[in-house]
Order: structure tokens, then sequence, then C-alpha cells
């Protein structure tokens, strides 16, 4: 089904190389051992970094004493080693989802907001010497873009992914076939990012995308899903009493309802039930969802959507982080 | 164009009606409303009652607005083609239309100025109702649908020896279309046959001046008249005795008009002999001259006045002379010398008079009630305290006499006496009652010289003349009537005015069966630009209203 915003060209992300440049994935940092996610990553040669001095503990490699360090302890006696982290890299495949419902509102599509959020992951990825690989998750396609940090590149293989229109909006995001072509692109130990509104036509559906997720995770994946929730900024714009309701999943003849408070409510009610049941069948230790939330305007600016959400919410302090901090 | 306004206002309604009362609108959420429940028809169109938004009422009121205007717009009126009026015609056929002039009558000339009225505006009348006025005013057709038949109608018309009158035709132009009083187009749309909006008027009399008053504005007073020269009997005054009615002269009176010479009018008489007499007529003054003419015998007299004018029916007169005789008298009282010396008769079964001794014998028939008679002067003066001036009862009374003789109380009255003459303590002396006509007097004449005696026969002879005067007397002649409108005899169609050929004549408006006819006084201002300029003043709010909605 054809909606309006999904013909146009998408448009660049607006925020400049100079801006993406400061962050990196923060995903590096999980070399530790300290902290769940060592899994997640994987030697990658003799590279290592100095991180910190710590005290020795035993079973330490002698080798790893810092002699002078000791000598200027405060606490006489007692040796204090020195502590590397390796250099690894990380694999991150971003699945988009191009049903009709990803191409609403007309005024900020989530589609869009999506574009943006893949192209700047997947620039600071690449910068961050990670591998990149974009994901269709309705219809399968999965394109590498490898550790490359081009914008243009970036923005070429984004709107092959999403510029192919769905022909349904209830259509179960990736068959048998597709499935086998993410998994091969999502090797054990990579980040599997979800951009989706959650809006599936039936349980089954959900239950699918549910059950790759959770599969995924077994994987010693880490998922994070991006819930993309416009229903603020949608229901602001209707006014109550009689509409006729238009949109993904509604085939003819026309859907008519009465608009009330009491209406609205209950159809919130019953989605956020439904991401919640998602939730639960989807989380296996490595699962996150994300909210990107519209405000409750009428006219909201996509930019302002974004700059909100990804430096200034979770996506900063899950995803990336500014080069430098620790 | 009121059809018009009505069809817009209709179709305004219907648009709000299939106007669909669900609004549309787009959510990414659409497909979970799925499972609540469907209103309204499957159809793109819903035909529900109009919604009721501000922009409809606004809208519908600019239209109801101006389909109040339109009636009362002269405008919309004269424009609105589609309307036809009705057109009453109103035809005079009294005697003074059959007046030659220019080598034809007054009436074919009326049927020729219809002609000329009518035939044009064909297309815009719906109807004619034809009437013909004289004396009567008759509806001679209702609905008649051509000018062509109209005429064919006016012209099997003749005019009648009749008077003219005109009371009648403006009876009949207020009561036309009183009742929609406005426009012609509201006029017109009374149900019926055939409304009348305008009225024709088609007459040889100039427009009275009524004709002027802007209830009749619209309608159209045709004077088909043209002076022409004529010479005729106006009147003829008979000269009567006044108690026994006999006629011992007539005065005919006779009038020139339309430049007609009075030198050389005369008046011929014919005598109920056969004899006949030529008497020049005299005493003009100004357009009228009179001659006397003595009627030594009863019987009919002819008059011909010469020369012959251009008006006939006053040429030719007759009267009737009565035979007259003593006056009778029912005499029941004493005195019987007094029949002898007024020189009257007695008839007890068909008298004139009733001189009666008693109250009890009076019936309905005139008569005199003769008191008890005048008794011998005694004590003061008695003042008169009701004197009835105008009654001729009293007439050249000395009521000194009354004051000082003996006058007796009347008995008493039956009611319809009122007393002329009553003394100090409400007693009367003389009473009098109009109808049936009788007279209460003091007492039969005295004999002798003095006051009281003239006073007494004073009394009684004024009573006598009073009740004899007042007793039918037969015509001379009569007139023709819509009944027995020919004359004949002395029947005669001597109708005041009628041939009187020298009017100026004088018609008034001209005839657009598409204006409008004033109903209504001057003073009254019309209602259509204040119902314009508050459509015009809701049409900017409702523009305005939207204007501000599609901003928003």
């Amino acid at each position: 089904m054809t909606r309006s915003g999904s013909g146009t060209t998408p448009e660049a992300l607006p925020i400049p190389s100079s801006q993406l440049d400061r962050y990196r994935l923060r995903l590096r940092q999980r070399d530790r051992g300290t902290v769940a996610g060592a899994h997640l990553i994987r030697q990658r040669g003799q590279s290592l970094e100095f991180r910190e001095f710590r005290p020795y503990l035993p079973g330490d490699d002698i080798r790893h004493v810092d002699w002078r360090a000791s000598a200027r302890h405060h606490r006489r006696g007692e040796l204090v080693v020195r502590t590397f982290e390796h250099e690894v890299q990380t694999r991150v495949v971003i699945s988009i989802d191009t049903r009709a419902t990803m191409r609403l509102p007309d005024v900020a599509s989530k589609l869009q907001l999506a574009r943006w959020f893949a192209e700047a992951m997947a620039y600071i990825a690449g910068r961050s010497g990670d591998s990149v690989a974009l994901h269709a998750l309705e219809r399968g396609q999965v394109v590498e873009l490898g550790t490359s940090a081009d914008r243009w590149r970036i923005r070429h293989a984004l709107q092959r992914v999403t510029a192919l229109e769905s022909t349904s909006a209830t259509s179960t995001p990736s068959n048998g076939r597709s499935w086998s072509s993410l998994e091969r692109a999502l090797p054990p130990g990579s980040v599997w990012l979800v951009l989706t509104d959650l809006y599936f036509a039936d349980e089954a559906q959900v239950m699918s995308l549910a059950s790759r997720v959770r599969n995924a995770q077994q994987g010693s994946r880490w998922v994070v899903v991006v819930d993309f929730d416009s229903w603020p900024c949608e229901t602001h714009r209707v006014d109550h009493g009689l509409y006729r309701l238009d949109g993904p999943g509604v085939s003819a003849p026309d859907l008519r309802v009465r608009l009330t408070s009491g209406l609205l409510d209950e159809v919130k009610g019953r989605i956020d039930e439904r991401k919640r049941r998602f939730d639960r069948a989807a989380a296996a230790g490595g699962y996150e969802r994300l909210k990107w939330v519209w405000p409750a305007e009428a006219d909201p600016a996509p930019r302002a959507i974004f700059r909100e959400h990804f430096f200034g919410q979770e996506i900063v302090r899950r995803l990336v982080m500014p080069d430098g901090a620790r | 164009m009121t059809y018009a306004f009505a069809a817009l206002a209709a179709a305004l309604v219907v648009i709000y009606m299939a106007r669909p009362n669900f609004r549309r609108t787009v959510l990414s959420a659409a497909l979970f409303f799925r499972d609540d429940p469907v209103l309204g028809s499957a159809s793109r169109i819903a035909w529900s009652t109009p919604r009721p938004t501000p922009l409809f009422f606004l809208q519908l009121s600019v239209l109801l607005l101006l389909l109040l205007a339109v009636p009362h717009c002269p405008a919309a009126a004269v424009m609105d083609r589609s309307v036809k009026t009705g057109v009453r015609v109103l035809v005079d056929r009294s005697a003074s239309m059959s007046t030659q002039q220019n080598g034809a009558t007054r009436f074919d000339a009326a049927v020729a100025a219809l002609r000329s009225a009518a035939s044009p505006q064909q297309s815009a009348i719906g109807c004619f109702t034809l009437s013909a006025f004289d004396l009567e005013l008759v509806t001679i057709a209702e609905n008649v649908t051509s000018a062509a038949d109209l005429l064919a109608l006016v012209s099997r018309l003749q005019p009648r020896p009749l008077g003219t009158e005109l009371s009648l035709v403006e009876r009949a132009l207020n009561e036309a279309p009183r009742t929609a009083p406005l426009s012609t187009v509201a006029s017109a749309k009374v149900e019926g046959a055939c409304a009348t909006g305008t009225t024709i008027v088609v007459s040889d009399m100039p427009a009275p001046p009524w004709m002027d008053r802007p209830a009749s504005r619209g309608d159209v007073w045709i004077d088909v008249s043209q002076p022409a020269p004529n010479a005729g009997l106006v009147d003829l005054v008979d000269n009567r005795d006044r108690v026994s009615g006999e006629v011992r002269r007539v005065r005919a009176v006779v009038g020139t008009f339309g430049g007609m010479a009075t030198s050389n009018v005369t008046l011929s008489v014919r005598s109920p002999d056969g004899t006949s007499r030529t008497h020049p007529v005299e005493a003009w003054d100004g357009p009228t001259g009179s001659v006397d003419v003595n009627l030594p015998q009863p019987g009919r007299y002819a008059f011909q006045v010469n020369p012959a004018g251009a008006y006939r029916y006053d040429d030719e007169a007759a009267i009737d002379v009565p035979r007259s005789g003593p006056v009778r008298v029912d005499w029941r009282v004493a005195r019987r010398e007094w029949l002898t010396r007024l020189g009257w008769t007695e008839d007890r079964d068909n008298p004139d008079l009733r001189v009666l001794p008693s109250i009890e014998m009076l019936d309905l028939r005139p008569a005199i009630v003769v008191g008890s008679g005048y008794g011998p002067r005694s004590g003061p003066a008695q003042p008169v305290t009701t004197f009835l001036e105008t009654s001729p009862l009293v007439a050249g009374l000395n009521l000194d006499v009354a004051e000082r003789s003996g006058m007796r109380e009347a008995p008493s009255l039956p009611p319809g006496f009122t007393a002329v003459l009553s003394g100090p303590g409400g007693e009367v002396w003389i009473a009098e009652r109009a109808t049936p006509v009788a007279a209460f007097v003091p007492g039969l004449p005295l004999e002798g010289d003095d006051n009281v005696a003239r006073f007494s026969s004073t009394v009684f002879l004024n009573a006598a003349r009073w009740i004899l005067e007042r007793r039918p007397r037969p015509p001379l002649f009569t007139l023709t009537s819509p009944e027995q409108p020919e004359p004949s005899g002395n029947r005669i169609a001597l109708h005041p005015g009628e041939g009187n050929t020298g009017r100026t004549p004088r018609s008034v408006g001209t005839f657009d069966p598409r204006a409008p006819r004033g109903r209504q006084t001057e003073r009254r201002r019309p209602l259509w630009p204040w119902l314009v300029g508050a459509a015009a003043l809701v049409f900017l709010t409702e523009r305005g209203l939207a204007l501000m909605r599609g901003a928003a």
C-alpha cells in the first residue's frame, strides 16, 4: 500500500561529519573481562593499549608489575600492575523496518528518522573500524558496508535498502530465506540493531520477530530494538469526533470510528500490551528496547526529534560515547 | 429568481447532507482500530441530516435572506420574466360612451385604446378579467387568456343609456389585490384563477383625483374622450304646490358643451293635446340656460332640444304631469265647515290626511290629533320652556300668545312623539311624530281675528301643510336603471353629467404589466435593501470564519 512520504527522496542526515567524528562505539569497552559482553569481542592481534594501574592480585603476570610505580605507591609493600585492553572489531547489523507504518506520519516519518539513525551509526562504526551491514527487515536484503565511513556510500546503501516500497503494511518481517541471509551477516558476538515501530498486524508476526531476536541473543549477540513511537504526535493531530481512518492495514471500505479519549487510551494500551509481550518473548539476556517518542505536536521537526534522541537519550549512553570518554 | 434562490438553498442543504460526516485522517496505528465498532455506511457519501456547522448555517442564512428579499425587490420583479401578471380591464359602457367623436363612438375609441395597450404586452400577461361599469359594475369574463379574445369580448359590448358611478371603480381598485400589496410578483401569485396585478380603466371620464394616490400606482386610467359639440337637456325641475301637489310649471335646464354655440339652441315642447311650441333657451349662465314651461293640463309633455349634439340621450325627454285634485281628508272632529273653507273633500277610505279628536284613534296613517282646545286666560303667564325651533309646526307662531292664552296639556302621547312646545311644568302643548307622520295641536282654528285665533289657525295649518308635503307624489319622470336600461315613456336617460362632452381629457399611468404596483403608503420604507444588506453582512462573516478556519 503506497503511503505519502514513501516516494520522496530521503533527506540527508542533518548532522555534519565533524560532529559525528567526536563519537565512537561504546561497545569497544566490553573487552575488559569484568563486564557482561566480553563475549562480544574477539582478539584482533597483538595490539594492546595501556588502560590503568591497579593493585597486584595473586595470579597476575609478574611481568606486568610496574616497579617504578610500585615504588611511588603510597602503600609501602604493595605492588602495582599495569592493565591493558584489547583492540577489537565489532560487527554491527542494522535492520530497518520499511513497512508502510514506518512511512508515517507525513510530517516526520519514522522511516526518515530510522535512515538518519542508521546513517549515523554506520558512520560512527565505520570510523571506529567496525564492520557494518544494513538489512531490510521485511525483504531480508542485506547490504554490506564493511568498515567504510564514506557517508555517500552509506546513504546509497540506505537508499537501496529502504527505497523499495512495501506492498503490505502487515507483511511478516522477513521470511525464512531472508532470515538465513541475515544470520549469515550476523555472526556470534555481533550487535543487531532493529529499527521498527513494532506495529505488526497480528500476534504471529510479533512472535516471529521476537523469536528471531531471542535466537540472536543465544548466539552471543546483543540485540537493541529501537522503538519508533509516533503515537503522541499522530493522536495530537486529530480532534475527537467522527473519522474515516486510513492507514496501513486498513483495507477498503473505510474504517469509520468515533475517536474519543477513551478509545485512544484503549488502543494505546493495546499497542503497549503487544510491545510488552514482544519484550517478554524476545528477552534472553542480551536484549534491550529503546524508545524514540515523537512529541505531542501537530507539526514536529524531524531534526529536533533526531537530535533529542540520538545525542540526549538512551542511544548515546548505550551504543555510542564521545571519543576519549571512559 | 425566487425559484433560483430556493433551488440554491435546497442544493446547499443537499451538499451538506451528501458531504461525508467522517473526516479523513491517516494513522500509522490505524490497524489497531480494526476491532472497534464501525460506524455509518460503507458509502463514501453519507446521506444524513446536514452537518450543523456554523458555516452551513451562515451560508443557508445568506440564501434565505436573498430569498426573502427577491419578492420585495422591484428590480427582481421586473427581471423575473417568468412571472406573468393578471390584468383587470374595467370598461365604461355608460350612455356617454355613445358620444360621437371623430366619426366613431367613444366606445370604439375604447376598444382601440385597449388594443394598443394590451396587445404589445401579451407575453407578460397571464390572463385578463373583463368588467364593465356604468351604474353597476359587472364582471363580463374571467381567465381571458389572450388580448384578441379580450378585444372580441369588449367589441360585443354596447354603451347603455345609464349614468356613470365612479365610486364603483374606486372601490374595485381598492379591493383588487390588497392582500398582497408589495409587488406585482407577489400580487400575481395569489391563488385562484386570475390574480390581478394591474387594472386598466377605460372611460370617457377624466381620471379622478384618487387615481393619483400611491395606492393606485401601477393602475392605468385611459380617458378616450375628446371634446365634441353638444347641446341637451341637463335637468327638468318641477314646480309643485306644496300642499296639493299640483304641477303648474317645469323648468327645463339646457346645457351646451364642447364649443356648441348657445344662440340657436331651442326647446320644443309637445303638449298632451298634440300641440307643439318652440321656446328659445334663455337665461344663460355659462354653459347652461333654462326655459320655464307652463303645464296647463295633465298628461305627457315631450321635450326636444335643437340642434342635436354629439350625445343623443339628452336631446329628448318626456314627463307625465299627474292629474291633481282636492286634498282628501278623513275629518273626525266638529266644525266640518273647515273642510269647505280649505277646499278639502271628505274621504274616509283613502284620505291624504286624518283629523282626529282623540289620541286613541291614531294609527299609522298621516293624522292631526286635535286637543281639547284653548281655554280662557287665567292667572299669570305660562312661560314656554321647550321650543323646538326647527319644527315647521311653530313656523310663524307668536309664542307670547302661547304664554298668555290658556294652553292645555296634551294627553299622554304614544312613543315617537317629540315635544315641539311645552309649558313650565313640562306639559306638552304641541308635538310631532316623524314616522309615521302625525302631529298634535291644541285645538281647531278659532273664529275671530285676535291673536289666539291667528295662533290656532297657524298651528293647525302648519301641521296640515307639514303632513301633506310629506305624502308621496308621483314623479314627472324616472331615470333609466340597470334593471330597465332602455328609455321608454317618461323613463328617460337624463343622468347627470353624461351629456357633458366638453371635459378636458385626463389619463393616468402607462400600462406595464411588470411594473411594481403600489399598494402601500409612500412613507413605508422598502424592506428588500435591508434584507440584501443583512445577507451581505452574513456572507462577509461566513467568509471571514472560513478564512480563519482555513488558516488554522
